[in-house]
């Protein structure tokens, strides 16, 4: 109480409330500060860069397998490398320069593919021989390489002294810094945040930002409305040497060797090498607290498959005496990607958290993209692919995300084949048809949360196993997905469509359609039993949605959408939705099976089931009837539209 | 060592030669009035001359029709024990139910080992025998009364040797079975049992077997308490005990070479008349026995010295242990498992598998010069210790695979585990012992209610 007694008042209200006061809560308040936003409090439960940020390993990778994630390594290497002249602060900034090791040739393929990727986004990088490698950084064992990326402007910082700097800065320009205090509740008034309680006072505000890394998940739930973070804790370890006889020089490049799981960069003379295991340990399912993250155990048992692979890859590291093993949680998330933007459910609620592992390295460009998102409604970048409306509550439980999240963590070193689909935290929601698909030999993919059929084994043939799938060439269902396409466009096939996005749309008046015509690039005001395929666009043209809108009767309307976008989609009508009483939306999703019936003989197989006739004339095209009890939602060729 | 080298056995051969004879039972947990205090056991046997149908065919037969008696005479005594136990009262209801020709109410819940073995015959000859001691118990005791378990226990043991002893003497018309019988004489075994009564625990050795208990301590390692006594020339008060019953004149000669009359190990068993029985006795019983017998050297052979028998006993050493909260389980071994592992390796050998917790503690370099690669060394070595923990489900087998593979690091060695199972015969008994373990895991949850309503 003596030291809290010193510290001073919070204040009453502030424009943007920043809870965490680590490198990504000093980033957004920083780069906030920078596009002059001046009422502007950040909020640390202890000490600034206590949490992650205090133990993390200090280096910045561009080689990240997006390219958005590439934007935001690329900028932040830039930013924190002018960060030491701009604020005086010490960063310990060194352009090593990495390399990322290929043991075998599918590894080099997907090295090539992501150098092409950076040459694209002016990130100069090069292909080089195993030969070239070892004169770059000697250290290395080249005998089973079959090449290397090499990153010349990769980076390593100390990221404490990084944190301290960004938060020197956002201080410069007005942001108020409070250490020492945590935050407990989130307050919500008419689904907008209205004010944050602290345990030393009350602040009223505008914007919420929750950067609480580990603690982001019940930070979140401790909002009076609320808000699900989906990430989940693991212990990761990194190893750090005592300086090697010959010191290891400073700028040494950093050593990425994605198949050996392991990464090492120059520490004062030796060496830091940590990894992504194969055998996670997940923490904190049970919730948390300070203290425990600054008691993390050493597990040297579980740290001897990446010890063995440090001292294959640097056999004369044999003789390098240890210092330390440190044990740092990091947070992941359910699909490798970071956390960011508005929640879907509290207005003025952003969020930016789930770094999975790369915490330093995107903490810059992701601070800067939420500061734009907060002042000009959308970044400068396109962050879909980071938008935390991709996850719904089926992927936000702690079972789930326990699951989950084993999977993720080796799964972040591991090969990126196209159409991978995770195996873990599966069957959360299935189709009514899902045991009769099943049986017919169905094998399932996962979006969502909700399980689809991608494609069904005929009788007598067997399929490679999971592990040997992976393949950037043709795989084994190739022919089968040929077969079933071929089907669709030569006779007649039906897909079972039920975990589209499905919402009704009613008023008592013409505000249903008042709202579409506003939201649709198309024009909704078509005859009752007509289908429109549109997209809902931003003010700036971009698509927020793509949806067909069937008009079931005058006021209402019924909105199928993507299955991963029933969260975008809900809030992003919800945005735009008047305060009207007698203008409902309501989510049907559950309520209805949707069954797609394609091909050109589509028409025969219904004519045998429905005593309605099924000529051009009575039932053209874009056009949608009840019959028998059945919903025939219009049977164009919808599948083209919904790229599913 | 040519010898040594010349099987290899791989490690599934390894692990079908250790889990041949396994057997585990668990008290059903979850019937809603469980208050026993045992959750289960597990036990296994492993025979020195395992290899027998592998090197000759005549030898296992031979081999097999010399542990058979044994393992007669191992459920032979859970009858009598069982029976020395029963109340006056069941008794009666016996008698009369094999009076009247009627089904017996089961004496016992018999967990019988997929080897345990009785002849047709014999087992009729047994039961005789049995019923004749329960007579002569309702006979002794009055209704009502409840026999004193350690009287029990040790009645049970006296009476079933002399009933070995006698149907020896006493002989059969069936060739077969009459030559059974003095097999079974001649042979001799050691026998430990434990009985467990809420959470009186009672011991009852006679021999070289021994019953360890597994006490965990508050920091979670294990520490041994031994139970029972070795009855071998180890043991001061045997040595004297021994002494003390024959002449003065005998002192020198009755213990030689650490060994009962310079030749049995074991200072009490079943069996082995030919420590118990007068020379006269002997003779006459051999020469009116099947003509099988005269063959045999070995029972025609008197020890040196024999001058005052009986210099063997059955008669068992009782003691009591009262059960507490901190005692998980019991280990009970024949010596072979106590000759290849100190009893507080064994503990912890059991304790951590069933626990499930490696108690190799958690590896802190501290400010100690470690490099990487001793380290990984260290990790390595760990790693193997680990792995082959989870290779069994049966705590017996697991602790069998260290008694007979532990290598000077205290881990099990595939190699020196395959040599030593592949021996022959004659060269196995030199380096092992038979291997007999039965691992009895105790419910803390149920002793402590019961310690407390004992306090209460």
């Amino acid at each position: 109480n003596g030291s809290s007694s010193q510290l001073p008042p919070v204040p009453s209200q502030a424009r943007v409330v920043i809870c965490g006061g680590g490198i990504v809560g000093t980033s957004v308040a920083y780069h906030l500060a920078k596009l002059g936003w001046t009422d502007v409090v950040l909020l640390e439960q202890g000490r600034l860069g206590a949490g992650t940020t205090r133990l993390c390993a200090g280096i910045v990778s561009m080689a990240k397998p997006i390219s958005i994630e590439c934007q935001m390594a690329s900028y932040s290497a830039s930013l924190y490398q002018r960060l030491e002249k701009e604020t005086g602060v010490k960063t310990g900034y060194v352009k090593t320069g990495s390399l990322c090791l290929a043991q075998n040739q599918d590894r080099l393929i997907s090295l090539k593919r992501l150098a092409s990727r950076l040459k694209v986004l002016g990130i100069n990088c090069s292909i080089i021989k195993p030969k070239e490698a070892a004169k770059l950084q000697p250290l290395v064992n080249i005998h089973d390489l079959v090449g290397a990326l090499h990153l010349p402007s990769d980076a390593v910082v100390s990221s404490p002294d990084v944190n301290h700097a960004l938060a020197v800065a956002a201080a410069g320009h007005g942001v108020q810094i409070l250490e020492q205090t945590t935050v407990q509740q989130v307050v919500v008034e008419k689904g907008h945040v209205k004010a944050v309680e602290t345990d030393r006072g009350s602040i009223e505000c505008d914007y919420f930002v929750n950067c609480a890394g580990q603690w982001a998940y019940e930070l979140g739930q401790a909002s009076e409305v609320k808000v699900s973070v989906p990430l989940h804790g693991c212990e990761h370890f990194y190893l750090l040497t005592k300086p090697l006889q010959e010191p290891v020089s400073p700028d040494m490049p950093v050593v990425i060797d994605m198949d050996g799981r392991i990464y090492a960069r120059p520490w004062q003379g030796g060496i830091l090498s940590g990894g992504l295991e194969k055998n996670p340990k997940p923490i904190f399912t049970e919730g948390r607290n300070q203290l425990e993250i600054q008691n993390m155990q050493e597990d040297w048992d579980h740290f001897e498959p990446i010890l063995s692979a440090l001292l294959r890859r640097m056999p004369s590291l044999d003789s390098a005496e240890i210092h330390q093993l440190v044990n740092c949680p990091e947070s992941f998330t359910p699909d490798m990607r970071c956390l960011m933007g508005e929640t879907p459910g509290v207005s003025g609620y952003y969020v930016l958290a789930g770094m999975n592992s790369s915490g330093l390295t995107f903490a810059g460009g992701a601070g800067k993209y939420l500061a734009e998102w907060m002042t000009y409604g959308y970044p400068t970048a396109n962050v879909w692919l980071l938008d935390i409306k991709r996850f719904g509550n089926l992927q936000s439980s702690r079972t789930f995300l326990r699951h989950r999240v084993m999977e993720v963590m080796p799964l972040l070193y591991e090969l990126k084949v196209p159409r991978w689909d995770f195996q873990t935290g599966r069957q959360l929601r299935t189709s009514p048809l899902y045991d009769r698909l099943d049986t017919q030999g169905a094998r399932w993919m996962e979006k969502h949360g909700f399980e689809r059929p991608k494609y069904f084994i005929p009788p007598g043939k067997d399929l490679l196993s999971l592990d040997q799938s992976k393949t950037f060439y043709k795989p084994d269902w190739f022919d089968i997905v040929g077969a079933e396409v071929k089907c669709c466009k030569e006779a007649v096939c039906v897909i079972d469509m039920s975990s589209f996005t499905k919402f009704e749309l009613t008023s008592t008046g013409d505000q249903a359609l008042e709202l579409l015509q506003h939201l649709c690039a198309n024009d909704p005001d078509v005859p009752v039993g007509h289908i429109v395929h549109t997209g809902m666009l931003n003010e700036r043209g971009g698509y927020e949605n793509d949806c067909s809108v069937v008009r079931l009767s005058k006021n209402c309307f019924f909105i199928i959408s993507p299955t991963d976008q029933q969260v975008h989609c809900w809030s992003w009508i919800k945005k735009h939705m008047p305060n009207d009483p007698h203008l409902h939306l309501e989510n049907v999703s559950w309520k209805y099976t949707a069954l797609n019936l394609i091909g050109p003989r589509a028409m025969d197989v219904l004519a045998e089931l429905s005593y309605v006739s099924m000529t051009p004339d009575h039932f053209p095209s874009m056009f949608c009837k009840r019959s028998c009890g059945l919903d025939e939602d219009g049977w164009s060729d919808w599948g083209e539209h919904w790229r599913c | 060592s040519s010898l040594l080298c010349s099987y290899n056995l791989t490690p599934p051969q390894v692990n079908s030669i250790l889990k041949a004879n396994e057997y585990s039972f668990k008290v059903p947990e979850f019937d809603g009035k469980n208050v026993s205090s045992v959750l289960g056991f597990e036990s296994n046997q492993l025979p020195a001359n395992n290899m027998g149908c592998r090197s000759c065919c005549t030898e296992s037969v031979c081999s097999n029709q010399l542990s058979l008696p044994l393992q007669a005479l191992c459920e032979r005594l859970f009858y009598y024990i069982a029976v020395s136990l029963l109340p006056h009262d069941t008794l009666c209801e016996l008698e009369a139910a094999v009076e009247a020709g009627r089904p017996l109410s089961p004496i016992l819940q018999w967990h019988k080992h997929p080897n345990d073995y009785f002849s047709r015959e014999a087992q009729k000859l047994y039961f005789n025998s049995l019923r004749t001691y329960w007579q002569e118990l309702i006979d002794l005791t009055s209704p009502g009364e409840i026999p004193e378990t350690r009287e029990a226990l040790l009645n049970a043991f006296k009476r079933l040797d002399s009933d070995i002893s006698l149907e020896a003497q006493v002989g059969d018309p069936n060739a077969f079975l009459h030559y059974w019988v003095l097999r079974v004489a001649f042979s001799g075994a050691t026998a430990c049992v434990a009985h467990i009564d809420g959470h009186d625990l009672f011991i009852a050795n006679a021999g070289d077997a021994r019953a360890v208990l597994g006490v965990q301590e508050e920091d979670g390692s294990f520490t041994a308490h031994t139970l029972s006594n070795d009855h071998s020339a180890q043991n001061e008060s045997e040595v004297a005990r021994i002494r003390s019953e024959h002449p003065p004149s005998e002192r020198k000669t009755v213990i030689r070479q650490d060994r009962l009359l310079g030749l049995l190990m074991p200072f009490r068993a079943f069996g082995d008349v030919k420590f118990k029985w007068s020379i006269e006795l002997q003779k006459r019983v051999l020469e009116s026995g099947p003509d099988q017998l005269h063959e045999n050297e070995h029972t025609k052979f008197i020890p040196p010295n024999y001058h005052t028998p009986p210099y063997l006993t059955a008669e068992p050493e009782i003691t009591h242990h009262r059960l507490r909260p901190q005692d998980r389980f019991m280990v009970i071994g024949s010596d072979g498992l106590w000759e290849t592992l100190h009893r507080q390796e064994v503990v912890r050998i059991v304790g951590e598998y069933l626990t499930g917790v490696h108690q190799c503690q958690p590896l802190k370099v501290g400010g100690y010069k470690v490099t990487l690669g001793q380290m990984q060394g260290l990790l390595e070595e760990r790693k193997t210790r680990m792995s082959s923990a989870f290779e069994d489900q049966n705590s017996a087998t697991h602790l069998m695979r260290h008694a007979v593979g532990n290598n000077e690091f205290g881990t099990v060695d595939h190699e020196r585990l395959s040599k030593m199972l592949s021996l022959p015969e004659e060269l196995a008994r030199m380096y092992r012992d038979d291997i007999t373990i039965i691992i009895t895991q105790f419910n803390p949850h149920v002793i402590g209610a019961q310690r407390q309503e004992g306090q209460s």
